[in-house]
Formats: structure tokens, sequence, C-alpha cells
């Protein structure tokens, strides 16, 4: 070793082995990498945010690896021996995805082995073996890649503290896919936990562009931390390109739907260019019939274009994700399921059929080609209607301009503190106040009232104030009334069952008659069915058989089904952003721009609107009233996304209805919403103060949308994450058979005989907040008060109106007795043998 | 709507409740089905805090026997859920509830779930038979099944039978409700802790919607 090298310190040393790797793979750090690697030695937690595809990961690799790097130039040779003996868990590697995992463990293995590292790197999600699985009881590798539910699981453990005291970072991928859910929540508290062990503890979220990151990076660093989080921008300039497929004759493109069929040749012959195409739709059903449209149009590509959605057999699913990641599948029509993680390089083209919904979703998608560094990502879109062409071109526009969605995290939700207790309990137990100080050191539940944890572990403990009766029933067990533990083997066992805030609820396995599995339905499906109708699933016609012990078996079906499932859920809203930017759309065309190729197409739907009503715009809210044969219409076009419009519609006709008697039929989209009544409606010349004022809002909200109902269905993930509800052990289902209730069914109980429960009043929360997303509908409320308003009288449905007129999924409000309703109701029969 | 309906049902006149009982006059006999005694502690007996719904439904019972001042209740199965529920608290307060109605014979039709339950508490007071029994003109049974058109009147219970109501396009209210398809009259749940299956009349049945305290026809022909 020459002088000038002994001189130079062990960590500018390890800088150049590492610098010097990159080198080996003709790679060059990129500066925001190296940033990270400083921050990190220098002690930093912090967010670094980039489009996928631009080096995160090795970014936050790198500083542990330096510092690796340096111990062994300050003590050459150690570590190799007795390695075995002291391993230790170091860097615990989180992500949303467990298909991300062995992904992962490839890309961190490579400097490893290359650098000669000898540290040891293993997975554990739900489908780590029990060899594995074993072994890790005992001793975890250096560095773990695992899911939130996992490092539950791992903290549920009694030797907990002893596996996970010495990791000092953790590193939580795609942390904007966490952020705002409640398993963002349970991230949380495991690294306030781990934090409390560890206080050096640093901790570096990846996430692609937020319109908050930086509260994103104050949720990851908790409540209080020693040193304010680190913000690194990832390199930027990834350059997108946006366009979208124009239908040949605009006379013959529908003026609303969702199917988009139509398109599907123009799409064809796009996808015929080459490489691997990702179709993306919005919902599971559509991807099944845009499946088989293709299979059908090309007949001959089967066995290259293949169907991924969340409903899949995971087997299959990851067997589809491998043959794009080796470039042998020409075509995949998929849903969400492919937004995430693995790297797919050979994508060459991206598909969005419909509405892109928001911006940062379609950079996501368009960021799946074009993932190596320096690349363009492009998005082709095929609008299944013509307003959606205005869409594509707002996307554009918000696109370029940066305005990305934010998401919101979870504000100290109890299912999940009372899951966590549990949790706590059997991984060696707590002291209370130990407890609340570590619990509040989380951003979630950094303002939680002594009261509330209080309510939260007598719930947990002795199920609270309505079992005071029932002095024998406990779930945690206190000798002292200070410290809590969860001994009993049977309770244990059933709560680590129940670890995990995502609930697959009511979905039944589909599997074929001789057993092999071919994916999921929901109970709601399923009970439409009778033996021998044929329904498409993962791009299979199967015929149904029989269902029992939540099992669907199908066989193969000789003719083509005609019925595709409709799964629940996954219909989002269009964003804030997307929608102020489609109003800036048509501000622009109405002031004469009509440089856009999406408008130039379109703009004979738009001038026929100016014509027969007006555009509608950010700062005049539009009223068209229209007389047709089903009764009086009352069109608004707030451009608040749907969830708005359902709270604000239900609002509007609630205070409408106040007036008079009067029932309403409403139909909402992403643009604005409808009433239909039978008489005529009597309507102010100026309507504001009547139907948006804020005062009574909240009240009238309640009132007005069957709140108690969608409080209901929203208690079913909260029965669930604070364990109200047990599956039942894997399979033996007859030992849970006496413990079937719905979780409709806990909520009545539960209203009627504990009304002070706190979680119900979780649930009537989220539903204000989440489902109905109250916050935006004030807002909403806000502009529309300051706006003023065009109340017209177009000859006949305008194309605005249109889409919401045919659209059948109504919701009903009336001010007249439900037993006065009931006697005009009509009874759901069987359906007549045909 | 009115809370009780009188019908005619194979030469049988008996008074359908809308608090998920029938009365038949003629014997002063109420009939109820599903009862689940203890489903709450079977539950808290599995680790999950689920509060007691046994006293507000013997409450119910109550004003139903003294409103109809009827002398005989039949229980048609699933009086108890599971042995695992019947802790002695629910004992004590079945045992007072019991007292207070001394004069009263109460039959057990059994059904799947009493078989967990070996032996009924003897200050129930409770007789217990097997399936199915026979009271004048009118055949008791747990399980519903399908009669040929010169069988006596069947009641059951076991379905928890619900009924959608469909009203507009789409939307659509559930309800509890009676459900009669030949032969077999099925009676809702009287257990206001437990779900109902939703049941799918064909057009020659009839069904009785009840709706908080009241109780409706809905005709499955228009």
């Amino acid at each position: 070793m020459s002088s000038t090298a002994r001189r130079k310190s062990a960590r500018s040393l390890a800088m150049e082995e590492l610098t010097g790797w990159f080198t080996g793979q003709d790679w060059a750090p990129f500066p925001f990498q190296k940033k990270v690697w400083r921050a990190w030695l220098a002690g930093d937690s912090g967010l670094v945010h980039a489009t996928t595809g631009t080096g995160k990961t090795y970014a936050a690799l790198g500083g542990p690896l330096l510092d690796a790097l340096k111990k062994r130039q300050q003590k050459p040779g150690s570590g190799k021996t007795k390695r075995s003996r002291s391993r230790k868990c170091r860097l615990l590697w989180l992500t949303p995805l467990r298909a991300l995992a062995s992904d992962l463990s490839t890309a961190i293995q490579r400097p490893l082995d290359d650098l000669e590292l000898d540290w040891l790197v293993e997975t554990r999600t739900g489908d780590t073996t029990s060899t594995i699985r074993q072994r890790q009881a005992s001793r975890l590798p250096e560095v773990l890649i695992t899911t939130p539910e996992s490092l539950s699981l791992l903290l549920a453990r009694k030797n907990a503290r002893e596996l996970l005291s010495e990791v000092d970072t953790v590193i939580v991928d795609e942390w904007h896919e966490l952020l705002s859910t409640k398993r963002g929540t349970q991230t949380e508290l495991a690294l306030a936990r781990l934090r409390k062990w560890n206080e050096d503890l640093r901790v570096w979220g990846l996430s692609a562009t937020i319109g908050n990151l930086s509260e994103a990076a104050d949720v990851l660093v908790g409540a209080n931390p020693l040193r304010p989080p680190q913000m690194v921008k990832g390199n930027a300039h990834k350059k997108y390109r946006i366009r979208s497929i124009i239908p040949e004759t605009m006379e013959r493109f529908p003026w609303s739907g969702h199917l988009g069929l139509k398109q599907l040749s123009q799409l064809l012959t796009e996808v015929e260019k080459g490489g691997t195409s990702l179709v993306f739709t919005n919902t599971r059903s559509q991807s099944e019939l845009w499946y088989q449209a293709i299979l059908k149009q090309r007949p001959d590509w089967a066995g290259t274009i293949a169907l991924h959605h969340g409903s899949i057999d995971q087997d299959t699913r990851r067997w589809v994700e491998d043959a794009v990641k080796k470039g042998k599948l020409r075509c995949v029509v998929c849903t969400s399921s492919l937004d995430l993680g693995v790297d797919f390089t050979p994508v060459e083209r991206v598909f969005q059929i419909g509405s892109p919904k928001g911006v940062a979703r379609l950079m996501q998608r368009a960021g799946r080609s074009g993932h190596r560094p320096g690349e363009t990502s492009e998005v082709v879109c095929v609008p299944t209607n013509a307003l959606e062409l205005v869409e594509v071109a707002a996307a554009r526009r918000a696109v370029l301009s940066g305005n990305v969605e934010s998401r919101s995290p979870q504000d100290k939700p109890l299912d999940v503190l009372i899951q966590h207790l549990c949790t706590i309990a059997l991984g060696g137990g707590f002291e209370k106040t130990d407890l609340l100080h570590e619990v509040r050191q989380s951003w979630a539940y950094r303002n939680l009232t002594q009261q509330e944890f209080d309510w939260a572990l007598d719930f947990a403990t002795t199920g609270g104030e309505s079992l005071r009766a029932y002095p024998e029933y406990s779930r945690l067990e206190t000798p002292d009334g200070d410290n809590f533990a969860l001994t009993d083997r049977k309770r244990a066992r059933q709560h680590r069952l129940s670890i995990g805030t995502i609930c697959g609820d009511g979905t039944l396995t589909v599997k074929y008659m001789k057993g092999a599995r071919i994916g999921s339905v929901e109970e709601s499906f399923v009970a439409k069915l009778k033996r021998g109708d044929l329904f498409h699933f993962a791009g299979k016609s199967l015929e149904f058989v029989s269902i029992d012990n939540m099992i669907v078996h199908v066989r193969r079906a000789k003719k083509t089904a005609t019925t595709v499932p409709r799964w629940m859920g996954g219909r989002m809203p269009l964003s804030t952003e997307l929608a102020d930017a489609f109003l800036q759309e048509l501000r622009q065309y109405h002031e004469g721009d009509r440089k856009s190729p999406e408008l130039k197409a379109v703009s004979e739907i738009l001038d026929l609107q100016e014509d027969w009503s007006a555009l509608p715009s950010q700062d005049s809210l539009l009223i068209e009233r229209v007389k047709s044969r089903e009764g009086h219409h009352l069109f608004f076009y707030p451009f608040a996304g749907r969830l708005v419009h359902e709270g604000l519609s239900a609002l509007v006709a609630h205070r409408l209805a106040q007036r008079e008697p009067i029932s309403f039929t409403m139909s909402v989209n992403d643009y604005g919403f409808e009433l239909l009544s039978p008489q005529k409606i009597d309507l102010p010349d100026d309507p504001r103060e009547l139907l948006f004022r804020l005062d009574t809002m909240a009240d009238d909200i309640i009132h007005s949308m069957n709140a108690a109902e969608m409080a209901r269905r929203q208690f079913r993930d909260i029965a669930r994450i604070s364990g109200l509800v047990f599956n039942g052990y894997p399979g033996q289902q007859r030992t849970t058979r006496q413990l079937q209730a719905s979780t409709g069914l806990l909520f009545d109980v539960f209203s009627n005989y504990d009304p002070d429960n706190l979680l119900l009043h979780q649930s009537r929360r989220e539903v204000l907040e989440q489902q109905l997303d109250q916050s935006r509908m004030r807002r909403t409320m806000e502009r529309l008060l300051s706006n003023e308003v065009r109340i017209v009288y177009p000859p006949r449905l305008t194309p605005f109106a249109f889409p919401l007129f045919v659209d059948r999924l109504r919701q009903k409000l009336s001010t007249e007795q439900l037993k006065d309703r009931i006697a005009r109701m009509s009874l759901v029969l069987e359906k007549a043998a045909s | 709507m009115p809370s009780s309906i009188p019908v005619k049902l194979r030469d049988v006149t008996l008074e359908l409740l809308a608090d998920r009982a029938i009365f038949w006059p003629d014997q002063r006999t109420l009939f109820v089905a599903d009862l689940h005694w203890g489903k709450a502690g079977t539950f808290r007996h599995f680790g999950i805090p689920v509060p007691e719904t046994a006293s507000p439904d013997l409450n119910r019972l109550s004003d139903l026997i003294s409103q109809h001042q009827a002398t005989h209740l039949v229980v048609l199965g699933d009086l108890t859920h599971h042995h695992t529920g019947v802790d002695p608290q629910l004992v004590d307060i079945i045992t007072r509830w019991r007292r207070t109605h001394p004069q009263l014979r109460i039959s057990l039709v059994r059904g799947n779930h009493d078989r967990h339950l070996k032996n009924l508490p003897d200050e129930w007071q409770i007789e217990s038979v097997p399936a199915p029994v026979a009271l004048k003109n009118v055949v008791c049974q747990h399980e519903p099944a399908v009669f040929s058109d010169d069988h006596p009147l069947v009641l059951a219970g076991h379905l928890h039978p619900r009924v959608e109501l469909q009203e507009g396009y789409t939307h659509r209210v559930k309800c509890h409700g009676f459900w009669y398809s030949q032969g077999c009259l099925v009676l809702p749940a009287f257990s206001s802790f437990v779900d109902g299956g939703i049941v799918k009349p064909s057009a020659n049945d009839r069904v009785w919607v009840t709706f908080e305290d009241q109780i409706l026809e809905v005709p499955t022909r228009r």
C-alpha cells in the first residue's frame, strides 16, 4: 500500500471503493445519490423523491454500504470470522408489495457480492418459506426486506427487541403508496418502536412525486425528530409524452360510456409496432373485457398476451410479471396492480384506457415505459368518450406544470392503535405510560389524548364499558393495571392471523373442479350466479358449478361467457388538479386557443355545448334545467370529482326537499351531478345561499347521505383491524362457524348497546373525511358561494348533461316516509329459469 | 302500515307480527324462531368483545306474550347459539325472565344450533323436542322444505330470511320478512344479533316485510 493511500481517511477510501463499483457497472453515481449518502453518514433521515427507474435504490443503499466499507478499512479482516454468531439485522427495507421483494433482493445483493461485503440479504414476507422463517426467528440477516405487516408480526415476537434493536437504518420504499393508508399508520407505529430502541435510527423514504412531499417526510421521521428530515430531489427532467388515440370519425364517437372498445383497432395497430405494451384500465372488469376483445381480434396472439389484476392468483400474476421482465409478452392488459415497482425495462408502450383520473397516476403509469434514466416516458391515452379527450389534454397540461396530487396521512385511527396494543402486548408486553409516550412519537398519534389512549387500552383489555358486567372477559392481561401482556396461546395465534390492515373482505377463492386456483372474486358477484352460469374471469371463460367453504368451483366453459364479475371499490374520483386543468382547457378553448389535437377533435361537441348552454367554468356555476319524459332535470357542474358530487348532490337535494316533500333521484359523475324529480323544482334566481351555505353542512350531510348506512359499511375495515372479526384459522372452517357475524351486524349491535364506542365515531369520521372528502367538499362550496350562477334552459340534453342522464347508477333521496316508499317498491325476485 | 297482519294459509288463521313473531289466536300460541341466546357470549369466549343483546330481546318477547296473552310459546329452533356462550350470567338472566312468566308453556323444536347444548338448564322450564312437531293442523320444524298441496301448514325458521326491495334503478333496501313458499312459512330470526340470508322469492310465493314496528305484504307479481 502506498503512503498516500495510508494517509487517506477510511471514509474516503470507502467512497472510492463504492464509486469504483459504480464505474465497474459503467455508471457514475448521480449527484443526488451522493447527497443521500453524505446525509446518511451525517446521521440524517429524510425523503428521496424521484420517478421510478432513476436510481433511488442505490441512493438509499449507499450510506450503509459506505459505513460497512469504512469499518472494513479500519479493521481489515473483521467480520469474516464467526460471522453467523454475531449476525444482527442492520438494515430494514420496507416495501408495500411483496412482489417487489425478490427484485430488490437481487439489486441489493449485487454490490455486496462485488465488494465482498459479508452481509446476508433475505426477504420476509407472506411468501417466505417456513424454513427460512424458522431460522429468522432467532437471528435476522443484516439486510431484511419485508412488508409493514411482516414487520408488525416481528414486533409481536417475544424476542422482538433482541432481533431488531441494532437496526440503524429503515428504508421505506414507495412511501407515497403507504402514506395515506392505514398500512402507513402501521409503519409509523413500528418506526416509533424501533426509534425507541435505537434513537439514532435513520429512516429514509423513497417516493414518487406527490403534492405534499414535506409532509410525507415529516410523517416518516415522527412527531419529535432529533434532526429535521432532509429532502433530496432525484434526477429531475424526466420527460413525459402524453398523446391520445383520436377516433377517426367523431360523429360516431359516443358522448358517454366507459368501455372504449370502439378504439380497439387503432390500439392494436399501435401494439403491433413491437416491444411489450402495457394496457392500463381503471377497473378489473374493464381489463377482462379488453383482454377478451383483443384476443377475439387477434386470436394468433394467444400466449403472448396476458391479463393482470388484483383478483388473479398470485402465482399467475408473478408469472406474468416475470414474462414481462424477460420481454416475452407482446401485451398485458392490467389495472393498478402493475402501477408499482417491478422494473419493466422491456416495456415499450403504455396505454391508458379511459380517464386517467389523476395526474400522479398517469405519470406513474407513463413511467412504466422508458424505465432507464434519461429516457422519455410515453403514455398513449385511449379515451372512451368525447369528454375524456379533454381530460387527456388537461392531464398533459397538469404534468407539464407539475401540478401533482397530495396524499394525506391518516389521523390517529383507533382501530390500528388497538391492533398495535395487542401486537406489543404479545411482543414482550408494555407499561402503559411508556407506550403512550412511544405512540405519541409517531406523526399519526402525536395528538392522541390520554382519554383516547385509555379507551383503546380498555377496549383491548376488557372490552370496554359495555362489557363491565363480564369481568371474566379479557384479551390483554394486566396484573396491576399498569403493565399489559398477551400470553394466552389461542388469543395470540388469533391476533397474529389478523395482523395486517389491508382487508380482502368477503372474497372467495375461485378454483377449478380439479383444484387449481385461479383467483378470487367478491361474494356479491357470486351470490348472483346460478349453477351453469358462464362468466369471464382471469381471461378465461368459466362455468359456475358450486360454492362451498368460501371456494367457488368452476370448470372451463364450452361456450363463450357473457358476463364479467364486477368488483367493488377502486372507483377513484377525478383529482382536483386534473379537474382544474380540465376547466382551464375549456377556458382556453372558449378564448379561441384550439391548438391541442384533442380539443380540435371535440370542437363540434364543445361548440354544441356553448350553443345550447355554456361551457362550465372555474368562476361561474352552470345550472341547466331540462324537462323530459322522465321529469324535471337539474344539472350542476362543479367539477369537484365524483365523491364530492355524491355528497353535494345529496346535500342540495336535501336542502331543496326541506321546503316541500319531494323525491329526487340523483346521478353523479366527475364533472357534475343531476337531480331528477317528478314535479317542477322551485329554484330561486340566486340559489347559492340556499344550496351551498356552510353553517349546517355537517348536519345536513349526515341527514341527507344516509351517512349511517355508509358508516356501517366503513365499519367493515375497522372491525377487522381492531380484532372484532376473526376470519378463522387457515384450513379450519368449522371451528369458527360460531363466530360468524357480518361487520354490519356488529355495527348495529354496538350502535344499540354501546353507542359511545369510539370505533363507531371513527367510522363516521372516516365516512365524512375519506369517503365524502368533506374538506374538498367544503372548499368546493366556498368556491360556489363566491361564484356567479348561470341558470340556462337548453332545448335538449347537452353533451355534458347526457352522460349524467344515461348513467343508471342513481341514488335516491326523499323526504317522504320510508314506509310509504316501501309500498311502492318492488321485490327482487328469482329470475325465471330460461 | 299496521303492526300485524292476519293471514289464512292452508286453512289456518294466523297473525304475522312486525316484531318477527307469529300469533295463533285459536291456540293462544306464539311462534318465534332463531333466538340464538348466548351468541354474544360465544364471541366473548373467543376473545371478541361484543355487548350482550339478550335482555332487550327478552323484553320484546315479554311484551309480545303479555300483549297477546299467549299461553304457549313455541321456539322453532336455534334457541341457543353455542354452549360456549351460555355462561352463568346468561343462565341467570334467562332464569329471572322465566320466573316472570310462570304460567307460560315453552316448547323448543330443536334446530341445528341446539345440538351444541346437550341439556337446557332445568330452571328455564323449557321442553325440548326434536323436529317435526304437529300442533293441531300446524307442523313446526326448524329447517324449511317444500311440501305437497295436501300437506298441513309448516312453520319454520333457520334461514333468517331477508328480501331485497328495489326502488328506482339500482337502489335496494333489505328487510327482514316472512316468506311463504310451497306450504312452508319461514319466520324471520327473532334475535337482534344475527344476519339474514337474502332470499329471492319466486312469483307464486308470498312475502311480508317488517320495518321498524310495521309489517306489510309485498306483492310478488306486478
